[in-house]
């Protein structure tokens, strides 16, 4: 096989409170179709906003008729089925600071309360899409556009380094 | 006049000892005093010049309203300028310059501007400089300019960091004065999560400017309380400069800028002091009574013997109060004859003498003040070593107003107060016309309450027992209006606006208050008019008022932008092989946001240089190129080709899988959207290519129309413009090295034909093979997964060594294509129709599409309309260049010609300089001489028209 090179080469950067590091390797597809085809064949569609976690897949529901999975590839004969794995980026944010640095980046309610485990949100850093997903443990992945993955870790790098 | 610090008292720290400069002269002060309080305390009172008149000035305020003394401080990367000395935070080492004077604050050249007085009145610049002759104001401008302003920034780049952040709450209270701490700790008690922003560096608002023992004990208990309740921030040094949609508050907290997403709004802001308009009312020394007051109680600065107050309201009584039980002789003037005896016995038991019905008639002393002249029942001169007024209070609204809600009149205050608010507004204090400390703490609470029942929170604490921090006084005062019409008596200090000029432009017509502010420069300067707008507005006709706007403090441009600066001023976007260009020598170009290789180290040191062989080497060779910018869309669906007929203008119903074909989209108004490749992958799957500049466009497009004018297709349409990366393999001997990485593929003419489109399997990587050109050369695209491009492109370049490939940039890809007349963004600028680039025959005549009925509108068919042709440089040691304007050679040069020229290279077939352009349709032929215009550069060079088909009209290599 070809020798795959993800977005950042493996970045990784720590700080007082902080972790941030590419995590690479995922298969993500997004599946788009009638809500009866995506429910007999993708699996159960979660509520916007939060994932659902179904045998080795994570769901996000991102649109009406359509749903991003994390994890093996599901076959479907009456769905859309496009591979986004390549064009995108993934950053695990950890640490006690973690949600600190997400509001300064992002303006959404990072607070437990109206983002716990299993949240996820569809917003933008610095001008560039990006889905946050809140998983157990205090961990936070960004998934960015692969194309904005250098711009979008140096701007958490850099909002990293304004944390007081 | 002078002041001094008592010896004990206020809330300054004296174990902590401060040293700052002003001007490099060092002054002291203790931890807790602002540069204000510590200039006071060392009686420097002169510290700055005025705007116009270049008048000293000196200290008006203690808080954000202070006109007047406007420092700088820093230098070079950190000078900001124009900073209330009222609002710094003394530190240690801390330099700060004067501003608007010269060579020195007490010595300003400036100044002489007092002896044109006269002329330099209200708009004086709308009469003055427009004449003579109508290039006057261009003549005049550049001094102005010089003149205009006030501090001045400094033209290093900023060295001062500036973070950003978001936060959000159910109530975030502005302001932590009386009311502000009391709604605070209700919604914070009963569990909402609270956000209290103090523009303050501590907490605590008015009470900080009292002298009542109760209510520092008071402030004392709630901020424990406050500050052990995690359901509440506390920001200090946090001004909330304005109040957008969705309740969201920009909120400066000390260098950074926080967006307060809030559900609910309480405003707590206070109250502003107003001046009283007397001749030399901006003599240094003459004060605020309030800002005296908190000098007094917090700061312990006390004028050093006597003290004169003029008022029109009951409030100074008790400002006047507080100074005589610090050793002060405190003569109180009182406008009114009618005042009540509560006031007056409360006065006498201070030892205050009260004059009534009188009011000051001038100040006098150079530059500071030394004496005031009383006039009305009482005519007297009183030596004094400062000089108070109280012209009643205005309350603090601004903020409420932010979202449209109109202030209205209170006549019993002689104010205006907060209108109907947004119902998740709510003003509470002195802010919402409520005087006196007590009736503030259940205003706040009861706001806070109401808060609550709206934001549906549950388990509020039973009614609140509240203190009663000292007595509320009646707050009387008389809504008279100004009459003075002097020019010595200041309505904006800031802005020198005078009473003479209110009434002049008042006299003039400019009678509605915005026309007034700005005929007058009234209210414009760094202070809004904050001490200034109450009293102009009562010079004018019933109860007027102004519009509030954003910022309510002035807000650094750094804040602004945040972190978006230097490398983060905007997104970078860039390609999966940019690793490997930038390791390999590439120079690169930005284009829109991405960075793109624009020419390779092995091709040579320049661009001119280099592009020229990475020519060669396509045309005579091989070469490979990134074209992983271009956009590239998934379209699925069972009515995936409908949907694409409809866009495309070309008539899709005979692509075949397999096949790809060329094609262009419309605007709805029948010009020239995009261009791109249309790939049939499946029966019900395209894959779709776009420019790189309109790849965003594109795909906007696509889902406008599906989810607007066609709901009834069953299309899906991704971006993968990042999921794949793509390369261009071109040049007579690209099959050959693509046999070499596909082994077992048949990649002949047959094969894989012009047009075709192939998936390989590569070490089982999916590569999709595109045959097509955009250099005119024998053309491959090879599109894969962006994970695996670079090891595509590494076995391709490892691939074509025998052949001598080499990689090419930008610049010689946009070379070929314009030597093919192949256009690009330069040439679609959204102006042009398919038949001015000559694609009009692409277009099918059997099928709609959009755009279709406005392409064949009578203008877009007119044959004057520019047409797309070839140019050729007659001239070889001139220059041609891109935006050019072409004349007909017999032409006179003037006006915007009969075309321009679109894109310009030097053609290694030809051996000369070509181009792109349009030029007037009726008036194209072959080898007409024509003349390009270049005004900026005063260049005019010779052209011949020709096709914009340079090479290979045939396609004969395309087809090899």
């Amino acid at each position: 096989m070809l020798d795959a090179r993800s977005p950042l080469g493996g970045a990784a950067f720590d700080a007082d409170g902080i972790s941030l590091r590419e995590a690479p390797d995922f298969t993500l597809t997004l599946y788009a179709g009638s809500a009866i085809s995506l429910r007999r064949e993708v699996g159960e569609m979660p509520d916007f906003g939060h994932s659902l976690q179904a045998n080795r897949n994570t769901f996000f529901r991102n649109g009406p008729n359509q749903v991003l999975v994390l994890g093996p590839v599901i076959e479907t004969r009456n769905c859309a089925a496009t591979a986004l794995s390549s064009g995108r980026a993934r950053i695990e944010v950890t640490g006690p600071k973690a949600p600190v640095l997400l509001g300064a980046v992002a303006a959404v309610d990072f607070s437990p309360a109206a983002f716990g485990v299993n949240a996820f949100a569809q917003t933008a850093i610095h001008h560039t899409p990006v889905l946050i997903h809140a998983l157990p443990g205090g961990v936070y992945h960004i998934y960015g556009l692969r194309s904005f993955a250098q711009n979008l870790w140096d701007w958490l790098v850099d909002a990293a380094a304004g944390l007081r | 006049m002078t002041f001094k610090r008592l010896p004990e008292g206020g809330m300054i720290d004296r174990n902590v000892k401060l040293s700052a400069r002003l001007d490099g002269v060092r002054v002291h002060g203790f931890g807790g005093d602002t540069f204000a309080s510590a200039l006071l305390a060392a009686n420097k009172i002169v510290l700055g010049r005025s705007f116009k008149y270049h008048r000293p000035r000196g200290l008006i305020a203690a808080g954000a309203e202070e006109p007047n003394a406007l420092l700088t401080i820093g230098k070079k990367g950190t000078q900001i300028p124009n900073l209330p000395a009222t609002q710094i935070e003394l530190a240690d080492g801390l330099k700060a310059k004067t501003q608007n004077a010269w060579p020195s604050k007490h010595f300003d050249f400036g100044a002489i501007n007092q002896t044109f007085a006269a002329f330099i009145g209200a708009g004086f610049y709308y009469k003055t400089f427009k004449s003579p002759g109508r290039k006057a104001w261009m003549f005049y401008e550049k001094f102005i300019r010089r003149a205009a302003g006030l501090g001045k920034t400094s033209t290093a780049k900023s060295t001062l960091r500036h973070d950003t952040a978001n936060s959000f709450c159910d109530v975030l209270v502005v302001g932590s004065g009386p009311a502000g701490l009391s709604a605070a700790l209700t919604a914070a008690q009963a569990g909402a999560n609270v956000i209290l922003a103090e523009q303050d560096f501590i907490l605590g608002g008015s009470t900080l400017s009292s002298a009542y023992a109760a209510q520092a004990e008071w402030r004392k208990a709630a901020l424990e309380a406050l500050q052990g309740n995690s359901n509440i921030r506390l920001l200090t040094n946090a001004t909330v400069k304005g109040i957008y949609d969705g309740d969201l508050a920009v909120v400066a907290v000390g260098d950074d800028t926080h967006s307060i997403r809030a559900r609910t709004i309480i405003f707590a802001t206070g109250a502003t002091e107003r001046p009283m308009l007397f001749d030399g009312n901006d003599r240094p020394g003459v004060m605020l009574a309030s800002a005296l007051q908190t000098y007094a109680n917090r700061f312990a600065i006390v004028p050093a013997s006597r003290l004169i107050i003029a008022t029109n309201n009951d409030s100074a009584y008790d400002s006047a109060i507080d100074l005589a039980s610090k050793g002060v002789e405190v003569f109180l003037v009182d406008e009114r004859s009618v005042i009540s005896g509560h006031a007056l016995d409360r006065a006498a038991v201070a030892g205050i003498a009260v004059i009534t019905g009188s009011t000051i008639k001038a100040t006098h002393g150079a530059p500071v003040l030394d004496s005031v002249t009383i006039t009305g029942k009482t005519n007297l001169t009183l030596p004094c070593d400062a000089l108070g007024m109280s012209g009643g209070w205005s309350p603090t609204l601004h903020l409420t107003a932010h979202q449209g809600s109109k202030p209205v009149w209170q006549e019993a205050i002689a104010a205006h107060v907060p209108g109907a608010l947004v119902p998740s507004h709510f003003a509470a204090g002195a802010c919402n016309g409520t005087f006196g400390i007590n009736a503030a703490l259940r205003e706040g609470d009861a706001k806070a309450q109401a808060a609550l029942v709206l934001l549906g929170i549950k388990g509020m604490p039973a009614p609140t027992t509240l203190p009663v921090l000292k007595p509320d006084h009646i707050y009387a005062i008389i809504a008279s209006k100004p009459t003075t019409q002097s020019r010595e008596a200041f309505v904006d200090f800031q802005g020198d606006v005078t009473a003479k000029d209110v009434k002049q432009a008042l006299d003039e017509g400019y009678s509605n208050p915005e026309h007034l502010k700005r005929y007058t420069t009234l209210g414009m300067g760094t202070d809004q008019g904050k001490t200034s707008n109450a009293n102009a507005l009562a010079m004018v006709e019933g109860p007027a008022m102004t519009t509030f706007r954003p910022p309510y403090t002035p807000f650094l441009i750094g804040q602004i932008a945040g972190r978006s600066v230097g490398p983060h001023f905007r997104p970078t976007r860039l390609s999966p092989l940019h690793d490997w260009h930038r390791i390999n020598g590439a120079t690169f170009i930005e284009a829109g946001l991405r960075k793109r290789a624009w020419f390779y180290a092995w091709a040579g040191a320049t661009v001119e240089e280099a592009y020229r062989k990475e020519m060669e080497v396509v045309r005579h060779a091989v070469g490979l190129s990134d074209v992983s910018s271009l956009g590239k869309i998934d379209v699925q669906g069972k009515d995936a080709l409908e949907f694409l007929n409809r866009l495309y203008v070309n008539n899709l119903e005979s692509l075949s899988v397999g096949r790809v074909r060329y094609g262009a989209m419309l605007n709805d108004d029948g010009l020239l959207f995009d261009d791109g490749t249309v790939a049939r992958i499946a029966p019900t799957q395209f894959y779709v290519t776009t420019t790189t500049a309109n790849a965003g466009d594109v795909m906007s497009w696509m889902e406008f129309l599906l989810q607007t004018q066609w709901r009834d297709l069953s299309v899906h349409v991704t971006s993968v413009t990042d999921e794949f990366g793509a390369m261009a393999l071109s040049g007579p001997k690209a099959r050959e090295v693509l046999a070499q990485v596909f082994l077992n593929e048949d990649v002949s003419n047959t094969g894989l034909a012009h047009m075709a489109v192939k998936q390989f399997k590569l070490q089982d990587v999916q590569v999709r093979v595109l045959r097509m050109s955009f250099s005119g050369e024998l053309g491959y695209e090879l599109h894969c997964p962006a994970a695996y491009t670079q090891a595509l492109w590494e076995r391709v370049l490892k691939a074509g060594e025998p052949q001598g490939i080499k990689p090419y940039g930008l610049e010689a890809l946009a070379a070929l294509r314009i030597e093919k007349g192949h256009i690009a963004s330069p040439e679609m600028d959204k102006r042009v129709s398919l038949d001015d680039v000559g694609l009009g025959k692409m277009a099918s005549n059997k099928k709609s599409y959009v755009g279709e009925v406005l392409r064949h509108r009578a203008e877009l068919q007119s044959p004057q309309r520019p047409r797309l042709v070839g140019l050729e440089l007659m001239e070889p040691d001139k220059k041609l260049r891109g935006g050019a304007i072409l004349f007909a050679a017999d032409d006179k040069v003037t006006g915007h010609g009969r075309g321009h020229v679109t894109s310009v290279t030097w053609s290694t077939d030809l051996n000369m300089i070509i181009g792109l352009g349009f030029f007037q349709g009726d008036m194209i032929v072959e080898n007409r001489e024509i003349v390009a215009v270049f005004p900026l550069k005063n260049e005019t060079v010779r052209l011949r028209l020709v096709s914009p088909h340079f090479i290979d009209r045939g396609g004969t290599r395309l087809h090899a």
